[in-house]
């Protein structure tokens, strides 16, 4: 199958997740004989040229490094008429990369910044099949304005979308479908994964009689970091004192090392810095447990289940995407998204009341089989198959999908500084 | 029998809550035809835009759709709404009335994107650059053109379909018994490129004038009467089409003076891509003076069906000659009529425009089969 995979960034250039999960699907299926190309945004520092990788589109920055620095500001307003709704040379980029490129099928990842409902818009008016892989909130996100998505915009663009979706968690399709953009019917679940040979199985916990907890990825308020420092003050209070919590990603600001220091937590708790994903893999076979009390809003996360798969057991914010694949008490704890409930997880580990052992077991087990990569390609495969086999319906031309960008382009501009509110608004 | 479903999409509407103009008078005319040649196969609907939104049933297969406009904007033609969508998505064919506003932007965008056959008519009502910069007219499936002078004014590949007239030859009759005539007429909306100040300029102070019609721009509305002091010069700013009618049928000639250059020196490339009043006046067996501006000339024929006057003096001279010769009246107003019956009737007009969606509905349904 030929299949155009678009992405707003692709490793090496990437944010998380999303996109190196991009980099491990294209690859997998390049590997399977499927003629892939990637169509992604224009690197945001020099990274080597490779021949399947078209990188030629404008990209806006939702998380622009500075924003990302800090403990609790996340996003920063998009300017949001080229890169949420509709960006005109990028729909021209598409358009040219589809005409000598020729698809099957168009695989879309994260479109965020790329002014993504008029690629959408583009894709569908050319007629072109094509399957989102959802791993964050993106069909509602592409529709907001202020922070705020518009709700009518929304609803029609769930009346319009007529691709196919592959998301990472149930709980993901029930937030998009509350922003009024029901996916039901065209929408399977296939949850994320891990990627490459699994580390040797593990035998040994609380190593010394010492609980070691980590954490990885973002080290950011919405991930509950302050929560899984504060859950570390109250275990030490109660009396325990051999545990120890590393938390691994870029600290941007002071502000989670002085909560460690108003807390005297230096001993217990420390900021280790940014590790790769191939340092990491190789550290989490050295910890006992994995803190993720993230918001409810994470459609999944990685980073838990690669540490799963050296057997290091998660412990999940009961809400979030990843707890709904793992079953409390048999692959992973499920706990209240509070500090409380953290400190007492940790502390039945320390007590023995949780057979880290039988745990780990279980869930490196079910990791191997059910979450990796080579076992879910298939579904990924087929998925893009069938949407390959659509009948495609009536197809515009590149140039009409053009000027419809452009009118689009600047029509929404033009609404948008005239829109009550603006600061251009008469 | 399955019921062909046409939106049109006009940012105001015929009636006194939105706008009485030409430009909205006309794709209520050319829905009516378009119904009443399809004989029941067609159901047109309008959509327009208002503070509410509502429904209206104007007749068997005619409908008007007021959608809540989003935001006020400057100007009513640039009006848009949520509601749009849905408005369109029942529809098989969208024929976009005022090509050059933004209300018609938008609803390009909402009819290609669900995939929608698409006309699109120029009525003079430029609001927005954007049209003409990205030709937009690419877009349609077909222009609809009411005369040669709007067609050769277009830049487009699309293909352009001239059908002239519009006008309901049923209401706008000679009447049974011809009441005296005895002044001149003016009819249409009270603004400055329609040229009304020369006609009052021109008026000899023997004759009176009727001058009939909404006025939309004040500070002209006060000119005219400034300028009508001391002639015999009437004006009906609140007139239906009952009065409307009537002053037709009574009128010795109805006088359209549109101009290029406006009193306020603002210029007009195109005052008149048709002059509805024109050919409502001509359905009423009322001969027509006009400039030989835009298309005007096109629609009365010097000699024939009116008279075409080239500087003021002129028009003074055409409209004493015709106050003082009621035969050469009678003459060319009977021939009027009759050019009006063969070649501008709605129902021709709806005919010939049935035959054109026929023709793309076809082709979609080929393309879609």
């Amino acid at each position: 199958v030929k299949i155009l995979a678009l992405s707003n960034l692709y490793p090496p250039d990437f944010i998380g997740g999303y996109e190196l999960g991009c980099r491990q699907v294209v690859d997998a299926l390049r590997g399977r004989g499927h003629d892939v190309r990637v169509l992604t945004s224009i690197p945001r520092a020099p990274v080597p040229s490779v021949p399947h990788v078209v990188r030629a589109l404008q990209f806006t920055e939702a998380y622009p490094g500075y924003f990302l620095d800090q403990s609790a500001a996340v996003p920063c307003p998009l300017p949001e008429v080229g890169p949420n709704f509709v960006n005109a040379a990028n729909v021209y980029s598409l358009t040219t990369v589809l005409e000598t490129f020729r698809p099957d099928v168009a695989y879309v990842w994260n479109v965020l910044g790329l002014g993504g409902l008029g690629l959408l818009g583009c894709l569908q008016h050319l007629g072109i099949p094509w399957v989102g892989h959802l791993m964050d909130c993106v069909p509602p996100l592409l529709c907001a304005s202020g922070g705020r998505v518009v709700r009518p915009l929304a609803h029609e663009l769930g009346r319009q979308l007529r691709g196919h979706f592959l998301a990472c968690s149930r709980r993901l399709v029930e937030e998009i479908a509350a922003h009024g953009i029901s996916l039901d019917g065209r929408v399977e679940v296939v949850p994320n994964w891990v990627d490459g040979p699994c580390p040797p199985g593990r035998t040994r916990y609380l190593q010394g009689g010492r609980l070691r907890i980590v954490s990885t990825g973002q080290i950011a308020v919405h991930k509950g970091v302050d929560r899984i420092i504060a859950a570390a003050g109250q275990l030490r209070d109660r009396g325990y004192d051999n545990f120890a919590v590393d938390l691994y990603g870029r600290a941007g600001d002071p502000y989670f090392q002085g909560l460690i220091h108003r807390q005297r937590l230096e001993g217990h708790v420390a900021l280790q810095g940014l590790r790769t994903q191939a340092e990491l893999a190789r550290l989490y076979d050295d910890y006992d447990l994995f803190a993720f009390p993230t918001w409810e809003r994470e459609p999944f996360g990685f980073a838990p289940l690669e540490a799963a798969a050296s057997g290091c057991v998660p412990v999940l914010a009961q809400n979030c995407g990843i707890a709904e694949w793992l079953v409390h008490g048999v692959h992973c704890i499920k706990a209240e998204r509070s500090p409380e409930a953290f400190a007492q997880v940790f502390q039945d580990a320390l007590d023995g009341r949780i057979d880290l052992a039988v745990l780990g077991r279980r869930v490196r087990a079910v990791v191997r089989r059910d979450f990796h990569l080579d076992a879910l390609l298939p579904r990924i495969e087929a998925a893009l198959a069938r949407a390959a086999r659509e009948p495609r319906g009536r197809a515009g031309t590149a140039a009409e999908a053009y000027r419809l960008a452009l009118l689009a382009e600047k029509l929404t501009g033009v609404l948008m500084q005239e829109a009550p509110g603006s600061p251009l608004a008469a | 029998m399955a019921v062909t479903r046409i939106a049109y999409g006009t940012p105001l509407y015929f009636d006194e809550r939105s706008y009485l103009g030409g430009g909205e008078r006309y794709p209520l005319n050319l829905a009516r035809g378009v119904v009443a040649a399809a004989r029941g196969a067609v159901a047109v609907e309008l959509v327009s835009y208002g503070e509410a939104p509502a429904r209206h049933v104007l007749g068997p297969g005619l409908t008007l759709r007021v959608l809540r406009a989003a935001g006020r904007p400057a100007n009513p033609l640039d009006a848009v709404s949520w509601e749009l969508p849905d408005a369109l998505r029942g529809a098989d064919l969208v024929h976009l009335h005022q090509a050059f506003t933004r209300s018609s932007e938008v609803a390009f965008l909402v009819a290609r994107q669900q995939g929608k056959p698409v006309c699109v008519t120029d009525l003079g009502g430029t609001t927005s650059p954007l049209g003409h910069q990205l030709g937009t007219l690419e877009l349609a499936d077909r222009v609809i053109c009411y005369s040669d002078y709007g067609a050769a004014l277009l830049r487009t590949t699309t293909p352009v379909v001239l059908i002239k007239g519009g006008v309901d030859a049923d209401w706008f009759t000679p009447p049974p018994v011809r009441p005296a005539r005895d002044r001149v007429l003016y009819v249409g909306r009270l603004l400055p490129h329609k040229g009304i100040d020369r006609l009052i300029t021109a008026l000899p102070p023997e004759l009176p004038l009727t001058v009939c019609g909404r006025p939309y721009h004040h500070d002209y509305y006060y000119r005219l009467r400034a300028l009508a002091a001391g002639k015999r010069v009437e004006f009906v700013t609140d007139a239906g089409d009952e009065t409307i009618r009537a002053l037709y049928r009574r009128a010795w000639v109805n006088v359209l003076p549109s101009v290029y250059q406006d009193c306020y020196g603002q210029i007009h490339l195109a005052p008149e891509l048709m002059g509805l009043t024109v050919l409502e006046a001509m359905a009423c067996g009322t001969p027509v003076v006009c400039g030989r501006v835009a298309a005007l000339p096109e629609f009365v024929r010097h000699g024939e069906t009116g008279l075409v006057f080239e500087t003021l003096p002129e028009l003074t001279d055409q409209l004493r000659y015709l106050a003082s010769h009621p035969a050469v009246v009678e003459t060319l107003g009977r021939q009027a009529r009759q050019v009006v019956e063969r070649e501008y009737d709605l129902k021709g007009a709806g005919a010939k425009l049935l035959a054109v969606y026929q023709e793309l509905l076809a082709e979609a349904k080929e393309r879609a089969a």
